[in-house]
């Protein structure tokens, strides 16, 4: 055993190593309470004044003429790096929207709908729907 | 007394190991895309008597977008704040971000482009993280 250590720290020398990345944006999506909206009742000013707007960014949700989208981005990454002048690079990643928020309004501007997902990147839950249909 | 030598001599070699597998080191960044202190500047706009022109002077930025309707005009300053932690061991990384992005949205009166109102999104805190599991 003693004999093997020099060369387990060698190895873990040039094995440049193996790395474990997660990303996380707006996590506090997990937190808005959407319970209380009631399509065909609840108007747009209500949600912006218990709720607030959700942050406009690319690819993010944000706000448009006709829905509010709140998302929480997350992405986990797994990289195993092997060597250190030539570095074979070996990477699995997995992004998705753990949680996505969609309040859609009428031309009058209530909410028309209410739909709320949760996702771990493999399966895809509604955990709320609510739908005024006219 | 041979074996003990030998003991010690293991021992030596394991505690050498952990201090080479524990001291490769730590990683603290952080990034900020546009200035959040938009939001205080923002404290500073009256309703009722700003007018749109009168937002750059007072904000010191562009609006990220402008959105022309019906009921409103609507313009948008978004920013963001992202904290990266890692525990970089020799032959583990452990490296986590977290990143939260707001909008100060402002309201305008579509015919007379008057402010109607701010909304200025709450303040929030993010944490130093590393570790990548769980939530």
């Amino acid at each position: 055993m003693v004999r093997r250590l020099p060369i387990i720290i060698l190895a873990a020398f040039f094995l440049d190593g193996c790395k474990i990345a997660r990303d996380q944006v707006n996590i506090h999506v997990r937190d808005i309470d959407t319970s209380w909206i009631e399509p065909g009742v609840t108007t747009r000013r209500q949600v912006i004044d218990r709720i607030g707007m959700p942050p406009t960014a690319k690819g993010l949700g944000g706000v448009t003429a006709d829905a509010f989208r709140w998302t929480l981005y997350d992405k986990r990454t797994g990289t195993l790096e092997a060597g250190y002048i030539v570095t074979p690079t070996f990477e699995l990643s997995r992004a998705h929207f753990a949680e996505d928020i969609l309040v859609r309004f009428d031309e009058s501007g209530k909410v028309s709908l209410v739909s709320r997902t949760v996702s771990d990147g493999k399966n895809v839950r509604i955990t709320e729907w609510k739908e005024c249909r006219k | 007394m041979a074996q003990m030598k030998n003991m010690f001599c293991r021992f030596g070699m394991i505690c050498i190991v952990g201090v080479f597998a524990l001291l490769s080191g730590c990683m603290w960044g952080r990034v900020k895309v546009n200035d959040p202190s938009v939001v205080d500047s923002a404290r500073s706009i009256k309703p009722g008597s700003t007018h749109i022109s009168e937002l750059e002077n007072i904000l010191k930025v562009q609006p990220t977008f402008r959105m022309p309707g019906k009921d409103m005009t609507l313009l948008g300053y978004t920013y963001s704040d992202t904290k990266n932690n890692g525990l970089m061991l020799i032959a583990v990384n452990f490296m986590r971000s977290t990143t939260v992005t707001d909008t100060l949205y402002i309201e305008a009166d579509p015919v007379t482009q008057i402010v109607r109102k701010v909304h200025i999104p709450p303040k929030r805190t993010l944490e130093w993280r590393f570790w990548p599991f769980g939530d």
